[in-house]
């Protein structure tokens, strides 16, 4: 699990803190094509590993390392001139990635009130490999609605949807699948997301916007903070530079803004169009983009999408001038809808199917209460 | 008399490049010593009053790079900005940068106020949607009115997007007017969807971005700032602007003339010829066709059926009091009386016209220009518009954790609903 801390300031400098609770991962990255990047003294890693189990990583290895945690912490938070924001990026399944991911969010928290905690988090999908993935993702789901300030769920197939639709990935079966999932092409689209998410932050364009607008406009109430998130890009064929004239333009952008509402877009398996939208931002990257050709796409856009009722203009836009590498034109669209209800369900309907045979319970009573099951559960 | 301007916020900062462009543009003159600091010396650009205000840094960079290498520059020690941002949050500019940032602004702004011969204001221009602009902005007019009570305050401020440019605009824009209401002279008010049309239809620019919507509003406001001199409406063949007439003074003249009733201080900014670039060599102008263009935009009318089949145009929108700038040869002589019918102005209004004049042209050779700034009921639909909003989220009390979080109440916001109700009932019975 990694947690880089992003800061606001005219440096670039590359803060993160890598935690495992064993070591081959962390070494394959201190070993590859990105090695220099990485600081190896800013690393957490234990031999053993957490075994699938969000008691051993939150209960047993959380206290073990919450002061390395935070000494490891507070200097990368040293070196920023102005601390905007922590980025947690784990999965809900696993053992550390979510016990030891919740524990370190409490940790945040107590420490840095002030400071916004968002959180990359994978949500397991329906045909998980890990047994205990419902208790792990339900018992994390409690941390995250108490302690993240923002969630931006993610789902791994959804991602491999993408790809196949993008003619990227080919495997049809499922065991084809579980062998051959192109995890590095599904963690260059979450980090293609995160890093438009904060492009504004780096670069100029006509209208920013930073992370704490993103909480301020997208968060109408302090428990509904999942925000599910889409994106479509413009990759025109031929080459690059690419010139366009003024019959594409608003072609184009017709088509990237449908493709951003669509639901085969959304890093996460859910029909949004079908389920009602608090609030929706639409962050663009790239030159030809003028402020009234976003207006008339959303003017447009907005007829299709079921607003509530209290806010049927809600909308942030933000318009940033330097587009992705190869990518002159690209839109992430960030919305808070209910559709995440369904998704929250089915997590709880798999746990309660558990739940209700008590069956791998006596791993988890060996680090914490019984109790704790039905407060998360609730939650 | 000189006026100092800050510019909060992204929007501030980006309308105040264009403004001090507008005004930097009038053909042959030198630049207003109004707005423009002598150079010290030889070869040196004037530098702009302007204190550039944002909670970021990059905004300031690229507005003080972008204005280098022209006829003025901005004054490299004259910005003030912090790294975190307001994010969109009216309570987080208002309350917590507010308190934090108070003396190290007022400090700067001091230093511009005494470097003016004859301080004449401030002129305040800020976006009303965002954190900074409006919450942030909000906060410095408000001290200013405390520091420099006898300063005459006008705000310049722009609407946002009704489709939606923020979510909480609607809380920004409310909670903005009501703070500015108590404390600035005169709110200049323009929206974006106006500039938006000026660009598309009049000057032919199909999709125009913030740069040209900025350009279009600041040569509109900047044909009223730009000097002049005061004539009466009814000019004899023999006045001309010269010299000898007494010159308007910025900002004290306007607050007089426009914003004497306490209860009416919203201005919205009028101008002619709006003419496409590439037509302007092919146009003749003529007063009474540029002051019939600016009427029928300013006062739009409506067919009136009445009984006997007579069907009377009557203006839907009347005006507090006006202020009228001819700009171009003939201007002190310009027939300006289609502008002061009765039915455009309530019944106990005195005198509610003003007219200034200079014969210097500002777009070409022999080429007229007409700006108006009027005391009328021109922002009052925007701002109906976002309290019926504002009203639905607040009973819905959404997004109100957010504020509340940095020291603002419930209170707060129905005190401010309940002022800007207020002055849209005011007018609405003009």
């Amino acid at each position: 699990m990694k947690r880089p801390v992003e800061n606001s300031g005219k440096e670039s400098y590359n803060s993160e803190v890598l935690v495992d609770m064993e070591e081959g991962v962390v070494n394959q990255l201190l070993r590859g094509n990105l090695s220099e990047l990485f600081n190896s003294t800013q690393l957490i890693t234990d031999i053993s590993g957490s075994g699938n189990n969000w008691a051993h990583g939150h209960n047993f290895y959380g206290p073990k390392y919450s002061d390395t945690i935070i000494e490891k912490v507070r200097r990368e938070a040293e070196i920023c001139s102005s601390l905007q924001g922590f980025f947690l990026l784990h999965s809900l399944g696993g053992g550390t990635g979510s016990g030891l991911g919740s524990y370190i969010l409490e940790l945040l928290h107590d420490a840095y009130p002030k400071v916004f905690r968002f959180s990359a988090s994978l949500f397991p999908s329906t045909d998980d490999d890990v047994i205990t993935s419902p208790y792990n993702s339900v018992l994390s789901i409690g941390s995250l609605t108490q302690h993240a300030d923002c969630v931006f769920p993610i789902e791994n197939q959804a991602l491999i949807d993408i790809l196949r639709k993008k003619g990227q990935h080919k495997c049809q079966s499922s065991e084809e699948k579980r062998n051959k999932a192109p995890f590095d092409a599904m963690n260059a689209l979450v980090s293609s997301l995160l890093l438009n998410l904060t492009s504004s932050m780096r670069f100029e364009g006509q209208l920013n916007v930073d992370l704490n607008e993103i909480t301020t406009n997208l968060i109408p109430y302090p428990r509904l903070h999942y925000l599910i998130s889409s994106m479509a890009l413009f990759t025109p064929k031929g080459k690059l530079p690419w010139h366009p004239n003024q019959h594409t333009k608003l072609v184009n952008q017709v088509f990237l803004f449908s493709d951003a509402l669509s639901k085969d877009n959304y890093l996460i398996k859910s029909n949004p169009l079908e389920s009602v939208y608090f609030n929706c931002a639409f962050l663009l990257r790239g030159t030809p983009c003028s402020i009234s050709d976003v207006n008339e796409s959303i003017v447009r856009s907005s007829q299709r999408l079921n607003m509530i009722h209290w806010n049927t203009g809600g909308f942030k836009v933000g318009v940033c001038r330097q587009p992705a590498s190869g990518i002159p034109l690209s839109l992430v669209c960030l919305a808070n809808n209910t559709c995440i209800r369904n998704r929250l369900l089915a997590m709880k309907h798999s746990f309660n199917m558990l739940f209700r045979k008590r069956v791998y319970i006596h791993h988890y009573t060996e680090y914490m209460d019984f109790g704790m099951f039905d407060v998360c559960s609730g939650s | 008399m000189s006026v100092v301007v800050l510019q909060l916020g992204q929007g501030g900062n980006q309308y105040g490049l264009a403004l001090f462009n507008a005004l930097a543009s009038s053909r042959g003159s030198p630049l207003p010593c109004e707005f423009f600091e002598e150079s010290g010396s030889k070869g040196e650009l004037p530098r702009a009053r302007a204190l550039l205000i944002d909670m970021e840094p990059k905004v300031v960079a690229a507005v003080t790079r972008k204005a280098n290498g022209g006829a003025w520059k901005y004054d490299s020690r004259s910005c003030f900005t912090l790294d975190s941002g307001s994010g969109n949050n009216w309570a987080a500019g208002y309350c917590s940068n507010g308190a934090t940032c108070r003396e190290p602004v007022l400090e700067q702004i001091r230093l511009k106020v005494e470097k003016c011969d004859c301080f004449g204001g401030f002129l305040g221009i800020q976006s009303l949607a965002g954190g900074t602009g409006a919450g942030f902005g909000a906060y410095v007019l408000e001290a200013l009115k405390d520091e420099y009570p006898s300063a005459c305050i006008f705000s310049h401020s722009i609407w946002p997007f009704q489709s939606g440019e923020v979510v909480v605009q609607n809380y920004n824009v409310l909670l903005t007017l009501a703070k500015l209401h108590e404390v600035v002279d005169g709110i200049i008010t323009v929206e974006n969807e106006s500039l938006v049309a000026a660009c598309k239809k009049t000057l032919g620019i199909p999709s125009p971005s913030f740069v040209e919507m900025n350009s279009v509003g600041a040569h509109a406001l900047a044909s009223l700032l730009l000097p002049s001199f005061w004539r009466p409406i009814q000019a004899s063949q023999a006045s001309t602007c010269n010299s000898s007439q007494l010159r308007v003074r910025l900002l004290s003249d306007l607050a007089y003339a426009l914003c004497a009733h306490p209860a009416y201080r919203m201005l919205t900014v009028y101008s002619t010829p709006q003419v496409r670039v590439e037509s302007l060599d092919f146009t003749t102008f003529a007063w009474p066709s540029q002051l019939k263009q600016l009427k029928r935009i300013a006062y739009p009318v409506e067919l009136e059926q009445v009984p006997g089949e007579t069907r009377l145009a009557k203006s839907v929108q009347k005006s507090v009091a006006s202020l009228l700038a001819l700009r171009g040869p003939g201007a002190g002589t310009a027939d300006v009386s289609m502008m002061r019918e009765p039915s455009l102005y309530p019944s106990w209004c005195i005198d509610p016209l003003n007219v200034c004049a200079n014969d210097k042209e500002i777009i070409k050779d022999g080429g007229l220009a007409v700006g108006m700034m009027s005391n009328c009921q021109g922002a009052i639909l925007p701002a109906s518009k976002a309290l019926t909003r504002a009203y639905a989220m607040f009973y819905s009390k959404a997004y109100l954790h957010q504020y509340l979080k940095h020291g603002l109440d419930a209170s707060f916001f129905e005190a401010a609903f309940a002022t800007v109700e207020d002055v849209c009932h005011s007018y609405s019975i003009l």
